[in-house]
């Protein structure tokens, strides 16, 4: 069978070194970088299963490299291992697109735990912003821009267009909208979906254009193709 | 019974404490300043207006009398005596008696003609007027009285003339009345008007008080007064806000130092425990030497970089407690006798005996860590120089290596910054090295600036205030 491949990005050699022999006996097979830059070019040539990341490096730092991989559109799953433990740098980590965040240092049995788990779920199966068409969602952030328009959204319209961003090409059935997007305390009139579709549509379509959101006659939405 | 002052004593003790701790407030110190201040000054002034006021009542009384005695004398002497005798000045003020040797009245004006004497004026001068309250046979209170001593037809007289008094100092009481109510209203408006405006401009302060209490309070980093206005509150609340802005960049500083500070720790602490976590775990698949040697260079940057962070944590803005004349060159010489890298020579170039005042320790430490960054970039050469000039020590270090980019240059004696590359080099420091060097020469009264060298690499040159009197090396 063959191996796992693991990238592990960390310019402390001594980490390095340990955990790179440490994982190779756990019959992964480990790549090393010993800065930002070479961590980048590696993860574009080899198809790792995971990578294992530092944040500051030289060269080029740990946010950049992630979301320079998912910018390629890598969803190879990255575990960020940092000293930074700070709230908003564990929030910056995973809103670049890092699937998992451990503040060094970390026991090796936890860290283990961490990339089993990992391994498990494998790529993520959507970006850290979410695009379709002339439509960007960054949820990270909270912001949406259609084409190069900055869009104002209601928190409530912001998760409806999201759950759509989220599932392109499906069709949803109002109700389907309602509890998922509502929750089920919260449904009530179902008609309340279709008004926020018409709100969304208002905001985000170009005059004259055909709208980003489709409706399915008798069904419900779904987001139209992007030509 | 006690007496009235352990009475006192006593009594005082039902009093709410915070009344007998009470200490008026400036809003009433002032008023109260204001108000005696005035009092003071109104008393003082209206006793010697009213005086003089008065003394000139009385004195117009007197010369009245005087004149009026003086007119009749002549008039006895002159001829036969009228009897009444005709008032040269307005009737009543004064009154006149005419009397022989032997005292009886024997003349006066109409109204005391008739009268029994006015007077006995036994004692007094003649030709002086003088003034007597309560006389026993006049109905005044007070009066001027004058005697004067003529020779009529029938032998010697004495003319005897009074004015009264009452009359002016009636008139003074009065303007005294007058005047009291007058300074009392003047007073009360003085008072009022220092009590309006102190407990304005102390609304003003107290304003400022609660906005930075507030701010103490909710250790709010961009919490400011308000600003308005040119006058001294103003200018106080300006202060304020440059303090506040000044202590919440200290915080700032602090808080990314201690951020920092424990990125840095935790950094070797985490290499070190993943090379423990490797002995535990797969024990066979490492080797004991190289092992224990990885483990003990870990170690070792540990220890460096605890050593630094202590070094600039007692450091921090104090001047060195130590100084004493060192000699640059000494410090030099004993800072190239150390192993350098294979393939980089270390040597010195010109090393002029020049003495600054400092810590010895500290100044080597400069220089240490200067050579140590110096050793990790060069090709091949570093070269040190030590000159004296325009009253600067001059130490500079070049090293024949990449150089640092311009932008880099101020950026490069922070804390924890490595430019971009530098850790990957073995032996990449604690990233306080350069830092310490700034602290420590700024200590001393220098500065410390990056440049780039002729070779293109880069000149680290530290100026140091050569020693006050030039003294002969020891």
């Amino acid at each position: 069978m063959e191996k796992v491949r693991i990238l592990l990005v960390e310019d402390d050699e001594l980490l390095a070194a340990s955990l790179g022999r440490s994982l190779r006996a756990e019959g992964y097979a480990v790549d090393i970088a010993g800065d930002g830059l070479l961590g980048l070019y590696l993860a574009g040539e080899n198809d790792y299963d995971a990578v294992i990341l530092d944040v500051l490096l030289p060269g080029m730092n740990g946010y950049r490299l992630c979301s320079g991989l998912r910018a390629r559109g890598q969803q190879v799953p990255v575990l960020m291992l940092t000293a930074k433990g700070g709230v908003y740098d564990q929030e910056e980590g995973l809103d670049t697109g890092a699937d998992d965040y451990l503040v060094k240092p970390v026991r090796y049995p936890v860290l283990l735990a961490h990339l089993r788990a990992l391994l498990r779920r494998g790529p993520a199966r959507l970006p850290p912003v979410l695009v379709h068409g002339r439509v960007v969602m960054d949820p990270g952030r909270h912001r949406c821009l259609s084409g190069d328009d900055e869009v104002d959204l209601t928190p409530r319209e912001f998760a409806l267009l999201r759950y759509l961003l989220s599932y392109p090409g499906v069709t949803h059935t109002s109700r389907e909208l309602l509890d998922h997007v509502w929750g089920e305390h919260d449904s009530g009139d179902i008609n309340v979906v279709q008004v926020y579709v018409r709100a969304l549509r208002r905001k985000l379509d170009p005059p004259g254009r055909e709208s980003v959101i489709e409706t399915i006659r008798g069904v419900g939405y779904r987001l139209a193709d992007v030509n | 019974m006690s007496t009235n002052a352990s009475a006192a004593v006593v009594d005082t003790a039902w009093l709410p404490e915070s009344l007998l701790g009470w200490r008026p407030g400036l809003r009433l110190r002032y008023a109260a300043m204001a108000t005696v201040f005035a009092a003071v000054t109104f008393t003082a002034g209206g006793a010697v207006a009213l005086r003089l006021y008065h003394d000139n009542l009385v004195s117009t009384v007197e010369t009245s009398v005087h004149s009026a005695a003086r007119a009749i004398a002549a008039a006895v002497h002159r001829g036969p005596l009228p009897d009444p005798i005709p008032m040269p000045v307005a009737s009543g003020v004064p009154r006149v008696q005419v009397l022989d040797a032997a005292g009886r009245v024997i003349s006066g004006d109409p109204a005391s003609a008739d009268a029994p004497p006015m007077t006995r004026l036994a004692g007094i001068s003649l030709n002086t007027v003088r003034t007597v309250s309560e006389p026993t046979n006049l109905p005044e209170h007070h009066a001027a009285v004058t005697a004067l001593l003529t020779t009529g037809s029938s032998g010697p007289l004495t003319v005897e003339a009074v004015g009264s008094l009452d009359a002016a100092d009636a008139k003074t009481s009065t303007a005294i009345q007058l005047s009291a109510l007058a300074g009392g209203i003047c007073l009360a408006v003085i008072g009022l008007v220092a009590w309006v405006t102190t407990g304005r401009t102390l609304r003003r302060v107290e304003r400022l008080r609660s906005q930075v209490s507030t701010i103490t309070a909710t250790e709010d980093p961009a919490g400011r007064v308000p600003q308005s206005g040119r006058d001294e509150l103003a200018r106080l609340g300006v202060t304020l806000n440059q303090m506040l802005a000044t202590l919440a960049r200290s915080a700032e500083r602090h808080k990314r130092f201690a951020a920092d500070a424990a990125h840095e720790l935790r950094t070797p602490i985490a290499g070190l425990s993943a090379a423990i976590d490797l002995a535990c775990f797969h024990p066979k698949t490492i080797d004991q030497a190289t092992w224990t040697a990885e483990l003990a260079e870990g170690h070792r940057r540990l220890g460096h970089l605890v050593d630094d962070l202590l070094e600039l944590a007692s450091l921090d803005g104090d001047a060195p407690k130590l100084r004493q004349p060192t000699n640059l060159a000494h410090i030099v010489t004993d800072g190239t006798r150390r192993p350098a890298p294979p393939g980089v020579d270390l040597q010195v170039g010109t090393a002029q005996p020049v003495v600054v005042l400092g810590d010895p320790r500290q100044l080597a430490r400069i220089l240490t860590n200067l050579v140590d960054n110096a050793l990790r970039h060069a090709q091949r050469t570093v070269t040190l120089h030590v000159i004296g000039t325009n009253g600067y020590a001059v130490l500079s270090v070049t090293d024949d290596g990449p150089g640092i980019p311009v932008a880099d240059r101020q950026r490069i004696f922070d804390r924890f910054v490595r430019l971009d590359g530098h850790r990957a080099r073995p032996g990449g420091g604690s990233g306080l090295g350069l830092a310490l060097v700034h602290d420590m020469v700024a200590a001393h009264a220098g500065t410390v600036t990056a440049t780039g060298s002729a070779s293109g690499g880069a000149t680290f040159i530290v100026r140091l205030p050569l020693a006050p009197t030039p003294t002969t090396d020891t």
